[in-house]
């Protein structure tokens, strides 16, 4: 066994391909500085290597209590960061439809938290971004890097009001001309459209904040993306050639958003059904309480024709 | 004098924390110390060290850094506070451990 070969046992098992650099160029080292010391001693050069490896000692246990060390929690941590940004933006998909319950907000003011809470997911997102590039994980990185390019499209799932507005901008307007419904004043149409036709100043600010609301989640948007691909340039960079797991990485990224996906979409659709059945809940009562009041006053009526009838009849 | 494999490995995170509480040294020096100190007692098998190193590093007693000594890129170890904590305790339980063994090795 010469020297190389040992070092490729001892490091064998090692997947971070950092943690593995470094080993090597630590043990190369430690081998090198041995067999020096074997030389000096006088001891050929053929003998003083063999020596100084014998001296390491296994490589299989070396390999194995490395293996230990640096590949535990890899898994654990990927999955963790992935999902970390968007376990906010769960709890704020329930919360809510609990305000809403409560008639804390409407819902203009409902996506504009939604959007704040965006800016929240964001920061988590650098921590994890920043923990990434100081931990030097290379799948770490990527696994970031392909979640932060897809959290956008998640962000537009959750900001779906905001995104609606904005697409119906191009659709309304072609379908009002087609039905010849008046646009004036409607309600059904985008705020975009009301900004400019309703002449009660209540469209405008709605419109307003609306537009707020795109442009910060384009923005947001924006960011995601950006840092996303710095982080894929990062991994990039700090990839080195000897590449051997590569089709496991890609696996495990893939399930990793996969499964954040899968969360989202899960969660936020129950949020949602939540969140309208409160309202239906709600507006169930208001109905109710609506009629109670004209009942009263058809009692009222009818009491005061009867009354009239009586003193007519008097 | 040559110790069994068991001993060695169970207190050499100590030892190595106590070579390193004076100053800061790599891998190979880290050996040769404990070979001087020891007089030459201490026939580990040396690869055994780096992963002791690295969870030492795990547990945030070692921080590490590299430096270039010779026209070589060397990681050199230091003990942090926590460390020097961490062998004070190992040093307490030593000195009482070996204390009673000492007493049951007397007794017979």
């Amino acid at each position: 066994m010469n020297k190389e070969d040992y070092i490729n046992e001892v490091t064998a098992l090692i997947k971070n391909k950092t943690a593995r650099k470094d080993v090597r160029k630590e043990i190369e080292a430690h081998i090198d500085d041995r067999t020096k010391y074997y030389l000096d001693a006088g001891y050929g050069e053929e003998e003083s290597t063999a020596k100084a490896l014998e001296r390491m000692g296994s490589p299989t246990e070396v390999a194995k209590d490395f293996e230990k060390l640096h590949n535990n929690e890899l898994w654990i941590t990927l999955s963790v960061i992935s999902l970390l940004g968007y376990i906010i933006g769960m709890i704020c998909g329930f919360f809510n439809p609990l305000f809403a319950y409560v008639n804390l907000v409407d819902f203009y003011e409902m996506d504009v938290k939604i959007s704040i809470i965006s800016v929240l997911t964001f920061c988590a997102a650098t921590v994890s971004f920043v923990f990434a590039v100081k931990s030097k994980e290379i799948d770490l990185l990527r696994t970031y890097g392909i979640a932060a390019i897809i959290s956008p499209l998640l962000s537009f799932y959750a900001l779906r009001p905001a995104a609606y507005h904005f697409i119906s901008v191009f659709t309304d307007f072609p379908a009002a001309l087609k039905s010849g419904e008046t646009i004036f004043g409607d309600e059904a149409f985008s705020p975009f459209f009301r900004t400019f036709t309703n002449a009660d100043g209540n469209g405008t600010i709605k419109s307003f904040l609306i537009w707020t609301l795109i442009i910060l989640v384009i923005v947001i948007a924006s960011l995601h993306i950006i840092t996303g691909i710095i982080c894929l340039i990062y991994a990039k960079k700090l990839k080195n050639d000897e590449d051997c797991n590569t089709y496991e990485n890609i696996l495990k990224v893939f399930i990793s958003v996969l499964i954040s996906v899968c969360i989202v979409t899960v969660i936020g659709t129950g949020a949602e059904i939540v969140r309208d059945g409160a309202i239906v809940f709600k507006s169930y009562f208001e109905d109710y309480s609506h009629n109670d009041e004209e009942v009263t006053e058809e009692q009222e009526y009818s009491d005061s024709i009867k009354n009239s009838v009586s003193e007519e009849d008097i | 004098m040559k110790y069994s494999k068991a001993l060695i490995k169970g207190s050499t995170s100590m030892l190595v924390l106590s070579v390193l509480s004076n100053k800061d040294l790599y891998g190979y020096r880290i050996i040769r110390e404990l070979e001087v100190q020891s007089e030459n007692a201490f026939n580990m098998s040396e690869g055994t060290l780096y992963p002791i190193l690295h969870a030492l590093e795990k547990e945030k007693y070692l921080t590490s850094y590299w430096q270039e000594v010779d026209g070589r890129d060397r990681k050199y170890y230091q003990i942090t506070s926590k460390g020097r904590k961490q062998l004070a305790k190992y040093q307490e339980e030593w000195k009482s451990f070996s204390a009673s063994v000492n007493k049951v090795l007397n007794f017979a």
